[in-house]
């Protein structure tokens, strides 16, 4: 069994070195370019705002809207305890006069029997009845006291009433501003014209039912921290490393000029590269050169476009430290995101 | 109590000896020894650049522009030369206009300029033109001839790169002169934009004139911007949807003769008219085909409508469609192979696609609403059309196969659209509330640039002519 051991780890080994050197000759993954990615310094005042805002807005919701409807909101609350206060006194009251005259009554009752039996005077008797009067007169006037205390008990109460239900008026009056006014402003952002959102073919269909034919633009470095809900699209073309800077220099000055032409048969593919030969002052060196010729006239026309565009722009205000990575570009101007 | 217990045979590798420990030790050490290196090696051969690193050294830097303008190109198209200056004014006009219409050029103001061109055939002194950030400039000669002609010469110069991109010579008749203009601007629209022009064209329409209630219609062709417009017929009979033959000589219309609806051919150089077919019902919306040789075109019996193409020569009638339902509105593809029209058999007015022969019949228009008019354009890859949704009129477009279906207007009663000959400029009618009759409109077919088309009263049923040279 020796043998067999032996010729086991010989293969094995043979297996693994053959391994070794077939991987090593594998070429190397190589990894893409980080894209820059958009760095934005977001306080924590920004995002608490943002909680209470919608979904939909790109923008942080205007303050003055909502200390409008806390005020309302704390006023509603605030009569209704300084109005629950005074109901609580009133019907102790009540019932404690009902009491009294009742005590009362009860207490004249018993009386009378008892001086039946020994022989009263006349004065006495007079006396008795002056007292009797007396203390009915005390009692008559308790009651209309008590009459008088619960009607203004009701009438407080009947304010209270009316008092609440202006301030549920009130409120949802106000709601119903907020959302009128919320909807006037989507409506006029949607009428709002926004430049950096052109479509190179336009669908002008009515409702909103109709389904957009092709993916929507990205936001041009506009939009503002993080918005709730909202695509984040690509990146912004803020730099995080000096490519990004150069890019973006180069792109910020061929864009603009860059008269697409849309309504050509293969607009939407219509794809030109062009290569771009500097000085260092940021003049172009020599014509700038189609990479990827075709022979359509449409094709021809688009070229031609971009190299206006490319033309008009010297000169390009690159940083002549840098010379040495920007002296040599290849340019693609291709207008998929307009489609 | 196990009382002994057969002994299993001894497992040799439980218990290595010596010897197969320090081979065992040997192995490890020598693929430990194998694998070291190798990893180091790997990792130095391929060394992986970082994010920071130059690409100058591995080759050019590269930017993607994604996004442009879809401004118009600034264009200058200074006065032309020549002995008469007022001609050669209005053709520099003529082309000036024509290029502003389309939406796609923007004439600069002549009162910028800061060089005069006195030479044609010498370069322009191209930095002054870039001063007014102009593209690309138009110099030109107009005359008249010694034998009464017209005639203009012109250059078409890229002001960025000093290249002339064309130049050419036309002559026309006497009485001609705004063709000029037409023709250098659609060189000059050809050249800028890849796409074939459509200045050089005609459009018959069916001109309303009158009162709501006695209003009077007349067959009418003018060009194309509105001008030279002429009356083809009296008024006397009610004339609808004219339409022209490829050749351009003949147009074909509908016209009520007493109560039938008839249709009719007329020569436009001698004003000859004769009917089409002779059929006991009604004929409408008639066709030609894409060679001029044939006439597509409904046919009513009865409560119901077929398609018939009549052979112009031969006069032979070759029925298309037989289904009992109202089919109209029939129009060739390009290239004649095939047949877009409407029809009512689904149980609402929708677009059907055909061979030329009537084979084929499929459904196309999936949309909310009805469809109608269907026109297929010169290029062969959109279909226009009327569509009517809860009240309103949309004219849109889609792709033959029913796809990609895109809005242009809306209004109320937009309809009829026609395509120019280079299938990228819709003419349609539009009647808006007060405003007493249909007026004409052209658009762009990516929804932008909508114009109104002059005419002398209303105007409705507007046709495209093809190009005329």
């Amino acid at each position: 069994m020796r043998g067999g051991l032996a010729i086991s780890l010989v293969l094995h080994a043979a297996i693994l070195g053959w391994a070794l050197f077939s991987i090593q000759s594998q070429p190397a993954l190589r990894a893409p370019e980080p894209e820059p990615i958009a760095v934005d310094i977001v306080s924590a005042s920004e995002v608490t705002r943002l909680r209470q805002g919608s979904r939909t807005a790109k923008q942080l919701e205007a303050e003055p809207k909502e200390s409008k409807v806390e005020p309302a909101r704390k006023e509603a609350p605030k009569p209704a305890p300084p109005v629950a206060a005074p109901p609580p006194p009133p019907p102790p009251d009540p019932p404690a006069a009902k009491e009294e005259p009742k005590q009362e009554t009860a207490a004249l009752q018993p009386p009378p029997p008892p001086p039946a039996p020994p022989a009263l005077s006349l004065e006495e008797q007079k006396k008795l009845q002056d007292l009797l009067k007396e203390q009915e007169r005390q009692a008559e006037e308790k009651r209309l006291e008590e009459q008088r205390r619960a009607e203004e008990e009701a009438r407080q109460q009947a304010e209270l009433k009316k008092k609440q239900e202006e301030a549920r008026r009130k409120a949802a009056e106000l709601k119903k501003k907020r959302e009128e006014e919320k909807k006037r402003k989507e409506a006029e952002a949607k009428k709002k014209f926004d430049a950096d959102k052109i479509s190179a073919l336009l669908n002008k269909m009515p409702d909103k039912g109709a389904p957009r034919p092709s993916v929507p633009l990205d936001q041009q470095a506009k939009a503002k921290g993080p918005v709730l809900g909202a695509p984040e699209g690509r990146d912004q073309q803020l730099s995080a490393s000096e490519l990004a800077v150069l890019k973006q220099i180069i792109r910020s000055c061929v864009g603009p000029k860059w008269n697409v032409l849309g309504g050509g048969e293969e607009a939407q593919n219509t794809i030109v590269k062009i290569r771009v030969h500097f000085h260092r002052d940021g003049r172009l060196a020599a014509a700038p050169q189609i990479v990827n010729p075709q022979s359509s006239p449409f094709f021809l026309a688009s070229a031609e476009s971009a190299l206006r565009a490319v033309q008009a722009c010297e000169p390009y205000p690159l940083p002549p430290d840098k010379y040495e990575v920007w002296k040599d570009t290849v340019l693609t101007l291709n207008p998929r995101d307009m489609f | 109590m196990i009382d002994e217990r057969a002994a299993l045979p001894p497992c040799r590798i439980a218990s290595p000896g010596h010897g197969l420990a320090r081979v065992l030790g040997l192995v490890l050490a020598l693929l430990l020894a194998l694998v070291l290196p190798a990893a180091t090696a790997a990792a130095q051969q391929q060394p992986r650049p970082g994010p920071g690193a130059r690409p100058g050294q591995g080759g050019p830097l590269e930017v993607d522009i994604t996004q442009g303008t879809l401004k118009p190109i600034p264009i200058a198209v200074p006065a032309f030369l020549g002995d008469d200056p007022q001609l050669a004014l209005e053709v520099a006009d003529v082309v000036a206009a024509d290029l502003e219409r389309s939406g796609l050029f923007e004439p600069l103001d002549r009162a910028a300029f800061v060089d005069r061109v006195r030479d044609l055939n010498a370069p322009p002194r191209f930095q002054d033109w870039r001063i007014i950030n102009a593209q690309a400039l138009v110099v030109g000669r107009a005359g008249r001839a010694p034998d009464g002609r017209l005639f203009t010469e012109f250059r078409l110069w890229d002001v960025y790169s000093g290249r002339q991109l064309a130049s050419q010579r036309f002559v026309v008749a006497g009485h001609e002169m705004r063709r000029l203009g037409h023709l250098v601007a659609d060189q000059v629209y050809q050249r800028l934009t890849g796409e074939k022009g459509y200045f050089d064209t005609q459009i018959v329409f069916v001109d309303e004139t009158g009162p709501k209630d006695r209003r009077s219609k007349r067959l009418a062709i003018m060009d194309q911007d509105g001008h030279n417009v002429r009356l083809l017929s009296q008024g006397n009979q009610l004339v609808l949807t004219p339409r022209f033959s490829p050749t351009a000589h003949e147009i074909t219309y509908m016209q009520y003769t007493g109560d039938q609806p008839r249709v009719f051919l007329m020569n436009l150089a001698t004003g000859q008219r004769e009917a089409v077919g002779d059929f006991p019902g009604m004929t409408f919306a008639p066709r030609f085909s894409p060679d001029g040789q044939r006439i597509v075109m409904s046919v009513g019996e009865g409560g119901a409508t077929a398609i018939v193409e009549m052979d112009l020569r031969s006069r032979h009638i070759r029925r298309l469609t037989q289904t009992g339902a109202i089919d109209t509105g029939p129009c060739y593809s390009p290239d004649g192979r095939h047949i877009v029209f409407e029809s009512d058999r689904d149980g609402s007015q929708q677009l059907y696609v055909m061979t030329a022969d009537g084979g084929g019949q499929r459904r196309i228009s999936y949309g909310e609403g009805r469809y109608s008019t269907p026109v297929w354009s010169p290029r062969g890859d959109l279909i226009a059309f009327t569509k009517q949704m809860g009240g309103s009129f949309l004219i849109g477009v889609m792709r033959p196969d029913g796809s990609g279906e895109r809005i242009l207007t809306e209004g109320f009663h937009n309809e009829g659209p026609t395509w120019a000959p280079n299938g990228r400029v819709l003419m349609f009618f539009r009647e808006s509330r007060g405003q007493g009759g249909p007026k004409l409109y052209t658009i762009d077919l990516t929804g932008y640039n909508e114009r109104l088309v002059p005419t002398p009263a209303f105007g409705s049923d507007p046709a495209w002519s093809p190009l005329r040279n």
